[in-house]
């Protein structure tokens, strides 16, 4: 297997050598032979050049004696002769001038390149470079047909590119309407957060106004004026004066800060220092300050809100207190009342069974009386107290009609009592008198007799009188 | 190529006597044709072109071009030399 493999190889590289052979031997005959050819054609192209320059030569002359010619022999008027082909600037009939050499080649080019002229004529006219140049009509109408459709071409081209550019500058201007629309909307939402951050702007301001006043205030109550304005003109000599109050700025240094009022003022970096020192010092001292009066008011105001407390529970007691006595009252009044009922009917029944009876009997009528009030009030009753006990304000009515009848039952039994015993001392009074007249009769009927005795015996005995 | 001085002529434009500069001659069909420029004012000139003709005497004349087609030829010739 292993000695195959090697023939393998062997014979491989061995077709590799012979093939590197035969190509370099075939590509020694291909360069021999372009070589000829080459060779062939540079001979012919050198027998036409040579050729060429000869026609040129002798286009050359021609021209050169056909302008001379022309420049000896034209001096006619050209009114007649001329024909107006077009105008064209100086600057561009002097380049013209400038580039007339080359002219009858770059025609020649021109209509070689519109496929009007042929090898031969191309020859022909570029001999006569610098001469006169020979053209046949088919030529030039060719190359103006060419040039007549370059031209349509390239107007529809330039037509083509106009609209493209039309709808490019609709599109931009549509994209720009867009824009502007956004750019519109985007106004239209700064405008509106502009509004929102003015108004948070103001209230910041009305917020930061205000503790400016609160802290103002707390600075008046201190006793410390906290805020200076400061403005370009006076920084300078406030700035000074802080240098002054803080006891750090000599006279000297004083005198050139003023006169550095609205220009340049130095310090040094000790006055610095000392002066932030000092003011640091007046700051932690402030700040002290404020914050013993924020304790002293924060004190205060506990005590206040204290005070405020034992205010309010106090009141709160006292309305407890107050509902408390007032329902103790009421009980009070119903107790009293109650009272007032079982004294008036314990002085009732004092009366007697007539009175007693009589008050039943005026009692169940108003019972039967306040019932029928209750009723056509529709106002309920809370019950009353079996034996005598009423809520208040029927035991009040009940009581009040209660003592207003036995008042006046009393009054007619007052006065009947008194009509009574006014019959009875009148009849007891007549019956003394009856009696007292009896017994006057009856004494005098025993005086009699006793006269009639007397005189029958004369000792009589004394009458006393009743 | 000659010098430009050497291709100038004396013409009667509407009745004024100017100087042309001979800008070209050229061949079309046989016959000859000058191309030359006119001055109209400082900055521009017309361009103007006349067939040139040789006469009896062997002295060359300008003749005006009455054929419109070759007029057009000489225009196209024009348009080459200013493109």
């Amino acid at each position: 297997m292993e000695e195959t493999v090697i023939a393998a190889k062997e014979n491989l590289k061995n077709s590799f050598t012979e093939l590197g052979k035969n190509l370099k031997i075939y590509a020694t005959a291909k360069i021999d032979l372009e070589k000829s050819r080459l060779k062939t054609v540079g001979t012919s192209m050198l027998g036409k050049v040579k050729d060429v320059n000869t026609s040129i030569s002798k286009a050359l002359n021609n021209g050169k004696k056909s302008i001379l010619k022309f420049k000896e022999n034209v001096s006619q008027k050209a009114t007649a002769a001329k024909a107006v082909i077009g105008s064209a600037k100086n600057v561009a009939i002097k380049k013209v001038k400038e580039s007339l050499g080359n002219f009858g080649q770059k025609a020649t080019n021109v209509l070689i390149k519109s496929g009007t002229i042929a090898l031969e004529g191309a020859a022909v006219a570029v001999s006569a470079v610098n001469g006169i140049i020979n053209f046949t009509s088919e030529q030039i109408a060719k190359y103006r047909a060419n040039r007549a459709e370059r031209i349509r071409q390239k107007q529809e081209l330039i037509a083509q590119k106009q609209r493209e550019q039309a709808a490019r500058i609709a599109e931009a201007a549509e994209r720009e309407k867009q824009h502007q629309n956004a750019v519109e909307s985007a106004e239209a939402f700064k405008e509106y957060f502009r509004e929102q951050r003015k108004e948070a702007v103001l209230n910041f301001k009305k917020g930061a106004i205000q503790k400016a006043k609160s802290a103002m205030a707390l600075m008046k109550i201190v006793g410390k004026k906290l805020l200076n304005s400061l403005n370009p003109r006076n920084i300078d000599l406030k700035i000074a004066n802080a240098f002054a109050n803080s006891q750090i700025f000599v006279t000297s240094l004083f005198n050139n800060a003023i006169k550095g009022i609205n220009d340049r003022i130095d310090f040094l970096s000790e006055q610095l220092a000392q002066y932030r020192a000092d003011k640091f010092e007046k700051e932690r001292v402030k700040k002290e300050k404020i914050e013993a009066y924020k304790e002293e008011l924060a004190r205060k105001k506990a005590e206040k809100a204290k005070e405020k407390e034992s205010h309010k529970n106090a009141k709160q007691s006292a309305r407890v207190l107050s509902a408390e006595m007032r329902k103790q009252d009421m009980l009070n009044l119903k107790a009293s009342v109650v009272q007032n009922t079982k004294s008036a009917l314990s002085k009732v029944g004092s009366m007697g069974n007539n009175i007693v009876q009589a008050i039943k009997n005026k009692k169940d009528a108003l019972d039967e009386k306040v019932s029928t009030a209750f009723k056509e009030a529709r106002v309920k009753t809370a019950g009353y107290i079996v034996g005598g006990v009423l809520i208040y304000n029927n035991v009040k009515n009940y009581a009040s009609e209660q003592i207003k009848s036995f008042r006046e039952w009393n009054s007619k039994r007052k006065e009947q009592a008194a009509i009574e015993k006014a019959a009875e001392r009148e009849r007891l009074q007549k019956e003394h008198d009856e009696l007292i007249e009896k017994l006057r009769i009856e004494r005098d009927k025993l005086i009699e007799e006793i006269t009639k005795n007397i005189k029958q015996d004369p000792v009589v005995a004394p009458v006393r009188s009743m | 190529m000659e010098s430009n001085e050497s291709q100038k002529f004396i013409v009667e434009v509407d009745g004024v006597t100017k100087e042309a500069d001979v800008l070209k001659v050229v061949g079309i069909d046989g016959k000859r044709y000058v191309i030359y420029a006119v001055p109209k004012n400082e900055e521009e000139s017309d361009i103007l072109a006349s067939e040139v003709v040789t006469d009896a005497e062997g002295y060359d004349t300008l003749v005006d071009i009455e054929d419109a087609e070759t007029r057009k030829n000489v225009l196209a010739l024009v348009n080459i030399m200013f493109s």
